[in-house]
């Protein structure tokens, strides 16, 4: 499935960001440029297999997004309770920075709803957190090695994802840059919604419970 | 004397509490006037309905007419002499709620209790909460109500909630769910019935609400012994469904001059 965070309003004040297209398997540095007749233009640039950056899981957040129309979050940093999904346009997915002057030019923030992604990140996040290097405060460095072929069989037939392959290599100091940068500062709050309540599911009768089995007394014993 | 005891309220109820804080108008002019509204085709149908599923629930080999056939003759004698426009309606869905009821919930097997009535004590609420839940299920620690609708609703609504908070309340740390039901099955994913579980937090807060509701009703109700002097502050929102029936807006009309 393919995303990216629109920053279509006061561009300037968001941060720029990583897109990671499921359906095709491609990783893309977005970069928008004012034209001189104030329009904005959007500028992909495919991230290749082998790059390296930061991945900041120490402020990783997860929660709900939606990508329909004006990106809208409503994250918690990991390890916190979920809040309420605000609609059913919202779907479970992560938010984080990334770090790399040079593949990125800098911090870019990062967001997915896509399974293939989650997947990956949530092995990564583990390695993370059982490392004696993130207890001493430093960053992980991540490479980007390309992609896995998932296939899924639905009921609307078979469907193809790619999740990124994604491998800690090294451990540096957190960067100053990323320190500076709150991730919350990179979305503009989405418009008042009317208050909804989160769609419930539904939920399947309990089995049935065994009934004891009576006794059965065995042949020739006193009572 | 409480201002309930003052007004002859003995006991509350989330029903009885929502209608105050949904339509207040309507809840003196019912609870402190004594005016008698009638009750609805729709609401006499989920009596119905019900009452035929906890025949096929308390016996598990019962026939589903047989079942259908208790409903439509507990609706047709509640409905004896009404005039409501949706009566023959409401009673031709009779027989698709009580079979899809009981598909779903006979897989629950037999309940423990039906219609059992529960008494809670709210804090800072002088008399007592009572309700009526629906089965009990004791082996799976379940409640489960039952509510017919044409549609299946997205979500457990809030006073279905505030209902449903009571009752868990009422029974330590058993399950919640609300069984909604609609007469036919839906053409995109061919269900007719869906199942919600109140979630623990929500119950929480669906509690407090009651608390505070009755509270504020105790309030109200301390301004005056009068029922008239207390239905002369209050205006009805004749747009509200509550005032649909002709028989309701009339009594309405003579009560608020509206």
């Amino acid at each position: 499935m393919a995303f990216n965070i629109s920053t279509e309003a006061g561009g300037g004040d968001f941060l720029p960001y990583i897109k990671y297209d499921a359906k095709a398997g491609r990783m893309f540095r977005i970069d928008r440029t004012q034209q001189t007749d104030g329009s904005w233009t959007k500028d992909e640039t495919e991230v290749a297999p082998g790059v390296q950056f930061i991945l900041d899981f120490a402020t990783i957040e997860e929660g709900w997004i939606s990508f329909e129309g004006q990106p809208a979050f409503a994250v918690v940093p990991v390890g916190q309770p979920i809040p309420q999904r605000p609609g059913e346009q919202f779907k479970q997915g992560v938010r984080c920075l990334l770090y790399s002057q040079k593949a990125f030019g800098g911090v870019r923030t990062f967001a997915s709803t896509a399974k293939a992604v989650l997947g990956q990140l949530d092995n990564l996040h583990t390695q993370y957190v059982a490392a004696p290097e993130s207890k001493q405060g430093m960053a992980p460095v991540v490479q980007f090695d390309g992609v896995t072929v998932i296939k899924t069989k639905g009921p609307k037939g078979e469907t193809t994802n790619y999740a990124p392959r994604l491998q800690i290599v090294k451990w540096v100091p957190r960067p100053a840059e990323l320190a500076a940068v709150k991730p919350q500062e990179t979305v503009q709050t989405p418009p008042a919604q009317p208050a909804q309540r989160p769609a419930a599911q539904h939920v399947e009768a309990p089995p049935p419970v065994a009934q004891p089995q009576p006794a059965m007394a065995d042949n020739g014993a006193e009572f | 004397m409480n201002a309930f005891e003052r007004h002859g309220i003995a006991h509350l109820s989330p029903s009885s509490l929502n209608s105050y804080a949904t339509q207040p108008a309507l809840w003196v002019m019912e609870r402190l006037l004594h005016k008698k509204t009638p009750t609805s085709a729709a609401a006499k149908r989920g009596d119905a309905a019900e009452q035929g599923i906890n025949v096929g629930l308390q016996d598990p080999h019962c026939d589903v007419q047989e079942c259908i056939d208790m409903a439509l003759k507990v609706y047709d004698t509640a409905m004896a002499f009404s005039t409501d426009p949706k009566r023959l309606a409401e009673r031709d869905n009779i027989p698709g709620y009580v079979t899809h009821g009981l598909a779903e919930l006979r897989k629950y097997g037999v309940p423990d209790a039906y219609q059992h009535k529960i008494e809670v004590t709210l804090d800072g609420v002088p008399v007592p909460l009572i309700g009526y839940l629906d089965w009990r299920f004791d082996r799976h620690g379940l409640i489960v109500d039952a509510k017919t609708s044409e549609k299946l609703p997205g979500a457990i609504s809030t006073a279905h909630g505030r209902q449903g908070a009571l009752y868990r309340h009422a029974h330590g740390n058993y399950g919640m769910r609300f069984a909604y039901i609609k007469p036919v099955e839906g053409k995109k994913d061919g269900r007719a019935v869906t199942v919600y579980e109140l979630g623990a937090d929500e119950a929480r807060d669906h509690l407090a609400a009651l608390a505070n509701i009755a509270r504020r009703l105790e309030r109200f109700l301390a301004l005056s012994a009068d029922p008239q002097e207390l239905a002369g502050l209050l205006v009805p929102d004749m747009d509200h469904y509550f005032w649909t029936n002709p028989t309701t807006r009339a009594m309405g009309r003579d009560v608020f001059g509206i």
